[in-house]
């Protein structure tokens, strides 16, 4: 009897152990989020108190920050790389992407699909260094020869390489968002005469709308916060590009580029974090947005 | 109704899956504009055969067939036959309701859109079919409102209804319906007995039920299976009364099944 009680008291303290173990693990998340925002925004708090001129930052192009005479602190240029590359890189990825996972979900044969999931995966894992010398070797001659550009690390490479790196998302969550809709639904359509293509703009798009914006969402965000793909294949020069053939410099390519070489808590310095504190606003912007989309699409 | 004309005949239909064979040399005839009920055990192939007369069954892949079915007079396995028209005239109910997740009015036409050019479609004509096809299931009252609304938020009776409103519009010449009562409750069962009681007549309904009750209720004619095998087919009164096989008088008096 009493062995047993003992045995007992030790299965209980297991199951308690592993319970907070659980629960640390699960609250981890939480943490973790605010604790990089609180110290992103710990380093930049200072500056952006005490001298941070927010008319220039958004309004001008001018980015000096290491200038002798006049420090000047414009970020407006890279606000329009990143923005620029990234919508040129949405432009390419979501229709491709989107296509990409209907092909897979509801066109191919069972082989073809396996076969084409992993190496989608396999594109996914490329590090993001190698698609930076993709786009600053092949790419940019490519570019040079094709369009007769002098040079061809600009918002086109940038915005290709970044939508290769977004597709592998955008069609693995769209493909499990077209594989969720009820089989019942095809069935329906089908008995009532649906051939595939009516099924699927009909049907599937209509009820994998939600889980669709969801991948092209995170395909954005993925977009906006890569760093070292633009970095090499953009041409990291500060101006507001007139054409897809201009090269430009992303925000998070800027402090990629000079956080090594800013003087620790120096205006420049901190500068480069308030950049980081925007471009998290943005991610967290696009990703509420996403988040209320969906639920508010629910309720309906 | 024409007692003479048949809307489906099947002669020495055999299906297999894979290696199983589920229906074995049925042939049967369909009579025009009456309900046929199919009714056995599990497993029996009552929905197999069901699923032949509208060629749903062949979403799967791994499936042959040999034999024939002839429908208004032409052998759907042909190669000049076409599924689409094939399905337009053949209309589906399913066992569990599964309305489109568009709204009510758009799961009425989704058929007319699919099969209609759009330069046909006028809006008059689309209101129309609606309100029709509605009324015929006895919906249009309730929900002559709620067009807009989203089809898979109407309660579960509704949707089985309007699931059979759909096949409406295309003025199809047969329903089959797969165990359609299974998922709802007593009184939405007898609604749907009562509609398609109704609806006979001016279509031919084939139905699958295991309720052996409700085969008595609504059919005017009924089919036996077992093992794949068509036992028995007769009026529905003899076979529930005065079986003609053992094995149907014994699954009917539930000794098996």
């Amino acid at each position: 009897m009493k062995m047993r009680g003992m045995f007992h008291s030790r299965e209980l303290l297991k199951e308690w152990l592993i319970e907070k173990l659980i629960w640390i693990c699960g609250i981890s998340a939480i943490f973790f989020v605010f604790g990089i925002f609180f110290f992103v925004f710990r380093e930049g708090a200072d500056y952006l108190l005490r001298g941070f001129h927010i008319r220039e930052f958004f309004t001008s192009i001018e980015w000096y920050p290491t200038s002798r005479t006049q420090v000047r602190y414009g970020a407006l240029a890279l606000i329009t790389g990143t923005f620029s590359v990234t919508l040129l890189a949405m432009f390419i990825a979501v229709p491709f992407g989107l296509g990409t996972a209907i092909f897979i979900s509801e066109f191919c044969s069972p082989r073809a699909r396996e076969a084409l999931k992993i190496i989608i995966e396999l594109l996914a894992a490329i590090p993001s260094v190698v698609w930076g010398f993709i786009g600053l070797t092949v790419m940019n001659s490519l570019i040079i020869h094709l369009f007769n550009a002098p040079l061809g690390l600009n918002v086109l490479n940038g915005g290709i390489i970044l939508a290769l790196m977004s597709v592998p998302i955008i069609v693995s969550i769209g493909e499990d968002a077209l594989k969720a809709v009820p089989e019942s639904y095809r069935e329906a359509a089908t008995a009532l005469g649906c051939t595939r293509w009516q099924m699927t703009f009909r049907v599937l798009l209509p009820a994998a709308r939600n889980g669709l914006l969801a991948a092209v969402l995170l395909g954005v965000g993925r977009a906006a916060g890569e760093t070292m793909a633009v970095l090499m294949a953009t041409g990291h020069s500060i101006r507001i590009p007139g054409g897809v053939l201009e090269p430009v410099r992303t925000l998070t390519a800027t402090i990629a580029a000079e956080l090594g070489e800013a003087p620790v808590h120096s205006d420049h310095y901190q500068v480069l974090f308030i950049i980081g504190i925007l471009l998290f606003s943005i991610t967290f912007i696009v990703n509420l947005t996403a988040d209320l989309v969906v639920r508010g699409i629910r309720k309906k | 109704m024409n007692p003479e004309r048949h809307s489906i005949i099947t002669r020495d239909l055999n299906l297999w899956y894979g290696t199983f064979q589920a229906l074995q040399n049925v042939s049967l005839k369909v009579v025009d504009g009456l309900i046929t009920a199919l009714i056995g055990p599990s497993g029996c192939g009552k929905t197999t055969l069901l699923r032949c007369f509208n060629r749903v069954n062949e979403r799967f892949g791994n499936v042959i067939t040999t034999g024939e079915i002839r429908i208004l007079d032409k052998n759907i396995y042909d190669a000049d036959v076409e599924l689409i028209e094939l399905r337009k005239s053949v209309g589906m109910v399913f066992q569990r309701p599964n309305p489109l997740p568009i709204s009510v009015y758009e799961n009425v036409v989704f058929g007319l859109r699919l099969h209609t050019a759009r330069a046909q479609l006028s809006r008059a004509r689309l209101d129309e079919a609606v309100e029709s096809a509605l009324s015929d299931v006895g919906l249009w009252d309730d929900l002559k409102d709620k067009l807009k609304r989203r089809a898979t938020d109407l309660q579960l009776e509704q949707q089985q209804k309007l699931c059979i409103a759909r096949l409406l519009p295309l003025k199809p010449e047969i329903i089959l319906m797969d165990e359609p009562c299974s998922a709802l409750d007593v009184e939405a069962t007898r609604q749907i007995e009562e509609l398609m009681l109704d609806l006979a007549g001016r279509y031919t309904i084939v139905i699958v039920t295991h309720n052996m009750a409700q085969a008595r209720r609504v059919s005017h004619e009924c089919i036996f299976m077992l093992m794949g095998e068509l036992v028995e087919h007769s009026r529905t009164e003899d076979l529930f009364i005065n079986p003609a096989d053992r094995r149907t008088a014994d699954y009917i008096e539930g000794r098996f099944g």
